[in-house]
Parts: structure tokens; C-alpha cells; sequence
């Protein structure tokens, strides 16, 4: 039979039509391999989403080898996260295909867990952790995982606000180094700040300022509040926002004095508003108040100049307060394998994964107390350059115990909408200050009776 | 057998057979489109009646969601910012990229380094074009305001960090992929039959003259596609405001497409995020129901009679 053109056109749309249904029809299921049951050789997989980037090689080692080990049983399948993961970590809960466990942070555990998306594993800390265990715990972590009345899960690990200084600019600068003991508060802040500022100015460098802060930032802003007597919100997960009181319009216009008034601190469009290493990597600043990765920062900033860091100053109320992140690692509420999920929840939050991977491989700060004298020297030794940096700091703030978990109102979603463009207004846009927050803080207040 | 084969397909028609053909053809984007685009904007439809997180349940609220819509002031100032960037980026677009194609079809040295120079924006697309435009726009090392300064304007808008200006920022940016539609202009403007112009010259037109009477009018058939499909594009409007400045400063760049998207998958609303898909929908298909009815009274198609 002779091959027209009209056949082959014919036979080619048939073969894409074809195809095409293929596509669309159900996808076969994933070899034992892809999903959460049985391994071919009868263990049990456990799905487990990194979001470690390019240290993912640390968890597939780790828990392919030293916890299969001990954990015959149980086969983890570590994924990467992908871009967006938190929109399609969602539709695969939608979908009942999601992963067992999950890297996320405050407010993503309070959505889901309004939403039942997420297991609580107090019962499985109550049958399976010891007392000493769990005080091995930063309380701040511990109380923040307390989510809507169940706990969200593990800690993975801490990230504090300290202040991290250029040592070179401040000897260029001839101004003196804030105090490695904290001894400094927020006069002394402003002060070194603006000497750095009018010492740059002097020479001429008019693109320089003391310091950089986030205040704009909704998980940033609020600690310096609390330093000066006020608070966001009247009580966890509370109904009345009190960024109209004297003590909170204090603290807020403290940072918008030292952006908009003085401009010591640098305006977010002087230099740029979203991570500390791009403002002090050029010298824009000396000082940037910001969150603490020992082994990152040093691989970013530590090529550059000799830097270090410092507590943050006092409160004039004698109050020193700090974001304590409570990033953690929770278990999917459809997981099938709950029991089996746990046991490694509760192995990468223990001291032999998170003395490994969370400071071996990922280089920040362990959740376990009983591992903070060991991390310095294990970062020491990774990174030799941290010898001349103060990572005692990091001990003493846990040690003192000023760092704390965000605030939470009853409908944070509500807060969030109101608040944040209103803290861009006041620091990124600058047109006004702070008491434009009185009365959006009324306008929170109502949001959260309706 | 071979026989009975042969007259069965002699009794369908040649037009028939081409019909099944040409069905076949585009059965893979038919099936795509009802399975993956119709079936969703139903089932989109079909929610914004419902209060849904799709995890809780689904509450019928009838029309709720859009009378909560029509009473969201965020709603209104979405709207506002993507009409303001829609209705600014779009004729400033057909400008700058009519304008380069003419300057593109004169006999210039290196034409075709000019026109990939030209195009090549028009390729990189999405995030990447946000990123970079991120630090074009930074109001103190950024290029744009570098430039601005060598022309003697020494204090430069704060683009994304200022409410007046975060949008223009944005128009610049959707302005710096206009070679797409140049590589159109100019495929319309090498289409003009070269008798029209003599028949002007012989008229004694000028230059200017001849643009006007003959290669605008002989353009808009290209002109009009561009608006339409333009004007679709800008109203969707969202990488650059989720990436650059998640709508902020204070809402200024808040578009509806990330409004829906917080809505929805920071909300949880997505009853009320699909109300506003469909807001946003018809509002797209008023304004291109408006191009698409003038148009007979500006696009002029050539053998056209006005009778």
C-alpha cells in the first residue's frame, strides 16, 4: 500500500491524540520506591522533604546509613523541596500524595494546623521522650511549638538575632566595637551608629550608614516593642493590638528615628530590604541586626572582612528580647506511616543527626542544649576563620534565656493583612511614622472580633 | 474486503475527511483545553459559590464571596494598580515597539544585531527578568537611576520602594520585553505593498503624512492584535509583584492576580480567591469585547471597502 502524505499526517495525528490520552489518563503508581509503605525489601518508607538546597547529600547519607542502621526497618525517602514548595506541599495534602515529613516554620503551622493538616506528636513525646529529653529542649522552642493545642513538631534548628558587626570598618572607622558582654543599650546603639555614620561621612563615603535592621519585617519588628515596654498583641493568640500604647509607639519610633530622622541606620531603598549579607558584603553598613548561621555567614561575609558578632543592646526598660525562631520538622496529618514517621522526626531532632547534618553539614545552630559547648568547637574546626569570631554569644543567649518565639494573634491571617503594608508605609516608604500604627492597631482589634 | 474498504471511505466526503483530520490535529490541545482549562474555570465557577479551604468542607454561601468581593477595599485597589499598569503599559508598549520596528525597517548598517539587540529581552522571561530588573530599578546603585543622573537628575524616584513609583517601575520592566511585538510590527510593516507609497509620493505626501495615511492604517490589523493580547497579559500580571515586592509597599503593587493567590493559598479562601479569578475575567473580557467591537471602526484590513 502506497504511503500518502495525507496517511502519514493522518497516522501521526492519531499516534499525538493517542498519546495525549495517555497523558491524561491516571499515572500508573510509583514503584515501592515512590511511595510511603513497603520498600522492596519490606521496610517501611518514610517520605521526608528537605529543604537543605545542596547539603540534601548530608540527610541521604545520614539517614540512607547510620539511622537505617538502628532503624532496620524503615527506609527514608529524602525529596527536595521544590520551588513553591509551600503552595504544592499544600495541594498534595489536598491530594493525599504529600510527604511524611516537612521543614516549615510559625505561621505555616498555624494555618495547617487551623486546617488539621498537621499530626500533634505530644502523644508520642509523652509515650516515647524522656523528661530529661525534652529539657534538653529550649523552652523557647518547645512552648513555641505549642500550636493551637497540639504540638507541630520538632525543633530543627535555632536561628537568633544578634548583631553582626564588620570589625575592618569599625577600625577603619576608628569607632569602638559594641561590648562582647551585652553591656550596651539602645542610647549606646544609637550612638555608635552615628559615630560610624559621621566618621564614613567625613571621609567623604556618603554610601555608607552604622547599621541596618528590618523593622519593616513582621518577624523582626516586634522585639524591639517588647524592649521597650510594649507588646504587639495583649496575649498568645490574643484579641487586642497594643501598638497604640505609649511603651509600643516608643519602641517603634525608635527604629524610625534611626532610618528616617538621624538616617544612621540605613533606609531599606538607601541600600536593600531583604538579606543582611547583600548590605554588609559591599560595606554599606557595619552593623546589620539580623538572624545567626555561623558557617554560612562566614562563607559569605568572612572572605570579605573579619566580622563578629554581638548581643543586641538592652531595652531602656531593662528588658532585652530576641526573635527565637521555632523551625521544625512535622509530621503530615494523612501520613500512613505515623509511627514509623516519628521514629525519625525524633532521630534528625536528637544529637547524632543534628551534631552531623544540622552543624556538620548545614553549619547553624542545634537544637539540643547539651550541644551548643560542642557546636562551637565543631564550627571552629569545620571553619578555622571562626576562631576570632564570638560564637560564645550564641551559648550566652540561650543561656540567658532572652530569646523568644513571635507573637500570635487569634487570626493572624487578619493581623497580618493590616499590619504588614502598614509597616512598609512607616519604614520602607517612610512618609510617616509611627503613630500612623494607632490606628491601625484599632483596625487589627476590630478584625479579630469579626 | 479491499473492495468494501475502498467504497465505505469514497462514501465520506473529501471536506469530511479533512474535518476529521484537521480534529485530530488539535485533539491533544482540545483535550488539554476541556480537561485542563475549561474544566477548572467550571469547577473555579462552581466554587466561588462555596466557602472552601477544600480541606474542612465546602459552604454554600450562594453570592457571598462576591458581594465580599465587591466590598473589599483590597479588592478595588488591585484593581486599580493592575488598570494603572494595564492601561499605561499597553500603549506605551504599541509606541515603543511600532517605533523600533520603523526604525528597524529603514536601511540601517548591522540590522540584524540590532533587531536580536532588540528581541532578546523579549525571551528572557519570568523570574529571572524580575530579579534583574530588582537591581535596575534600586533607587541608589541601580542603573536606571545612575542613568538618570548623568542627565542631571541627581535625586531619582525610589521605584519599588516608594507608593507613586513601585508601578512605573513595574510598567518599565513589562516596557523592556516590547521586542516581541517589534518583531511583529515589522513583519506587518514589510508587508505593505510598496504601490501605496509610490501612489502617496505621487500625491506629493511627505514622510510624516505617509506614516499616518498609510503605514498606521496599513498596520492595524497588527496593531489591534497586539492590544487585545496585551491587554490580557497585563491584567494577569503577577511574577514581578510576588517576587520584587509581594505587593508592597503598602499594597502599591498589590495586582489581582496576587491578591487571588494570597487568597487562596495564604487564606485559605480559595471559595473567595475563585470569585475573584472571575472578577478578574470579566473584567479582562469587558475591556476586550470593547477592543474587539471598535475595532471595526480603527483596523482596516487591505481590499477592505467601506461600503
Amino acid at each position: 500500500m502506497e504511503l500518502t502524505r495525507r496517511h502519514f499526517l493522518k497516522a501521526t495525528g492519531l499516534v499525538g491524540a493517542g498519546l495525549a490520552l495517555a497523558a491524561c489518563a491516571a499515572p500508573a503508581p510509583a514503584g515501592d520506591e515512590g511511595d510511603s509503605g513497603q520498600a522492596a525489601d519490606d521496610a517501611t518508607v518514610v517520605r521526608f522533604m528537605s529543604r537543605s538546597g545542596a547539603n540534601i547529600g548530608g540527610y541521604e547519607d545520614t539517614l540512607g546509613n547510620d539511622f537505617r542502621e538502628e532503624f532496620p526497618n524503615i527506609q527514608v525517602q529524602v525529596e527536595p523541596a521544590p520551588e513553591g514548595w509551600i503552595d504544592l506541599l499544600l495541594t498534595q495534602m489536598v491530594a493525599g500524595t504529600a510527604p511524611d515529613i516537612f521543614q516549615a516554620w510559625g505561621n505555616i503551622f498555624f494555618n495547617w494546623t487551623e486546617r488539621d493538616l498537621i499530626l500533634d506528636v505530644q502523644p508520642y513525646v509523652d509515650g516515647f521522650m524522656s523528661v530529661e529529653d525534652v529539657a534538653d529542649f529550649n523552652e523557647f522552642q518547645w512552648t513555641g511549638l505549642e500550636i493551637l493545642g497540639i504540638r507541630a513538631g520538632l525543633p530543627k534548628y535555632i536561628n537568633l538575632m544578634t548583631v553582626t558587626v564588620n570589625k575592618d570598618l569599625f577600625a577603619e572607622l576608628e569607632v569602638e566595637l559594641p561590648p562582647e558582654d551585652g553591656d550596651w543599650n539602645h542610647d549606646d546603639y544609637a550612638a555608635i551608629a552615628d559615630q560610624l555614620t559621621q566618621a564614613a561621612r567625613a571621609q567623604g563615603n556618603e554610601d555608607f550608614w552604622g547599621a541596618w535592621y528590618p523593622a519593616w519585617n513582621w518577624d523582626r519588628f516586634w522585639y524591639r516593642v517588647d524592649m521597650f515596654g510594649g507588646s504587639v498583641v495583649d496575649e498568645k493568640y490574643g484579641l487586642v493590638c497594643q501598638l497604640d500604647t505609649p511603651e509600643s509607639q516608643a519602641g517603634l519610633q525608635w527604629s524610625w528615628d534611626r532610618m528616617w530622622a538621624d538616617n544612621t541606620f540605613a533606609q531599606p531603598g538607601q541600600v536593600e530590604n531583604q538579606w543582611f549579607h547583600n548590605v554588609m558584603n559591599p560595606g554599606f553598613v557595619a552593623m546589620a541586626e539580623s538572624g545567626t548561621y555561623p558557617g554560612n555567614t562566614d562563607r559569605a561575609l568572612g572572605e570579605n572582612f573579619s566580622w563578629d558578632m554581638r548581643h543586641v543592646p538592652v531595652g531602656p526598660t531593662g528588658i532585652r528580647k530576641v526573635l527565637g525562631t521555632s523551625d521544625a520538622w512535622s509530621i503530615t496529618k494523612q501520613s500512613q506511616v505515623p509511627d514509623e514517621a516519628w521514629e525519625v522526626l525524633n532521630y534528625v531532632a536528637g544529637p547524632h543527626f543534628q551534631r552531623k547534618v544540622v552543624v556538620g553539614v548545614e553549619g547553624i545552630i542545634p537544637v539540643r542544649k547539651s550541644l551548643i559547648a560542642s557546636f562551637i568547637d565543631d564550627m571552629r574546626a569545620q571553619r578555622p576563620s571562626l576562631a576570632d569570631v564570638r560564637l560564645e554569644t550564641i551559648a550566652e543567649i540561650l543561656d540567658w534565656g532572652y530569646a523568644e518565639d513571635s507573637f500570635w494573634f487569634k487570626n493572624s491571617n487578619a493581623a497580618s493583612e493590616l499590619l504588614v503594608p502598614a509597616l512598609e508605609k512607616v519604614y520602607i516608604v517612610g512618609d510617616v511614622g509611627p503613630e500612623y500604627l494607632i490606628d491601625i492597631a484599632a483596625e487589627i482589634t476590630e478584625a479579630q472580633q469579626s | 474486503m479491499a473492495v468494501t474498504s475502498k467504497a465505505s471511505a469514497s462514501r465520506m466526503s473529501i471536506q469530511a475527511r479533512d474535518n476529521i483530520a484537521g480534529f485530530l490535529f488539535i485533539a491533544p490541545w482540545l483535550i488539554h483545553f476541556v480537561f485542563l482549562i475549561a474544566g477548572a474555570m467550571v469547577f473555579s465557577m462552581g466554587i466561588s459559590f462555596f466557602k472552601t479551604d477544600f480541606l474542612t468542607g465546602f459552604e454554600f454561601v450562594g453570592f457571598g464571596n462576591w458581594r465580599d468581593m465587591f466590598q473589599d477595599e483590597l479588592f478595588w485597589k488591585a484593581l486599580r494598580v493592575t488598570s494603572y499598569y494595564t492601561f499605561v503599559l499597553v500603549p506605551a508598549s504599541v509606541i515603543l515597539a511600532l517605533t523600533i520596528a520603523v526604525l528597524m525597517n529603514q536601511k540601517v548598517k548591522a540590522l540584524g544585531v540590532w533587531r536580536t539587540v532588540y528581541y532578546l529581552p523579549s525571551v528572557v522571561q519570568g523570574v529571572a527578568v524580575a530579579v534583574l530588573w530588582g537591581y535596575v530599578l534600586n533607587p541608589r546603585f541601580g542603573l536606571l537611576n545612575q542613568g538618570l543622573e548623568l542627565i542631571g537628575i541627581d535625586d531619582g524616584p525610589r521605584w519599588l520602594f516608594s507608593e507613586d513609583w513601585a508601578v512605573p517601575g513595574f510598567i518599565l520592566m513589562g516596557l523592556w520585553g516590547a521586542g516581541g511585538a517589534m518583531l511583529l510590527y515589522l513583519a506587518g510593516l514589510q508587508g505593505i505593498p510598496t504601490h501605496l507609497y509610490e501612489a502617496a509620493d505621487l500625491d506629493g505626501a511627505g514622510s510624516v503624512r505617509k506614516f499616518f495615511a498609510v503605514t498606521i492604517p496599513m498596520l492595524t490589523p497588527t496593531i489591534y492584535f497586539n492590544v487585545l493580547i496585551s491587554i490580557i497579559a497585563s491584567f494577569q500580571v503577577f511574577t514581578q509583584a510576588l517576587i520584587l515586592t509581594a505587593g508592597g509597599p503598602n499594597n502599591a503593587t498589590l495586582t489581582l492576580v496576587l491578591l487571588l493567590y494570597r487568597e487562596g493559598f495564604q487564606n485559605f479562601q480559595f471559595g473567595y480567591a475563585s470569585a475573584i479569578a472571575w472578577g478578574l475575567f470579566c473584567v479582562t473580557f469587558i475591556f476586550a469585547i470593547l477592543v474587539v467591537r471598535t475595532s471595526s471602526t480603527w483596523v482596516h484590513y487591505e481590499g477592505e471597502t467601506n461600503n
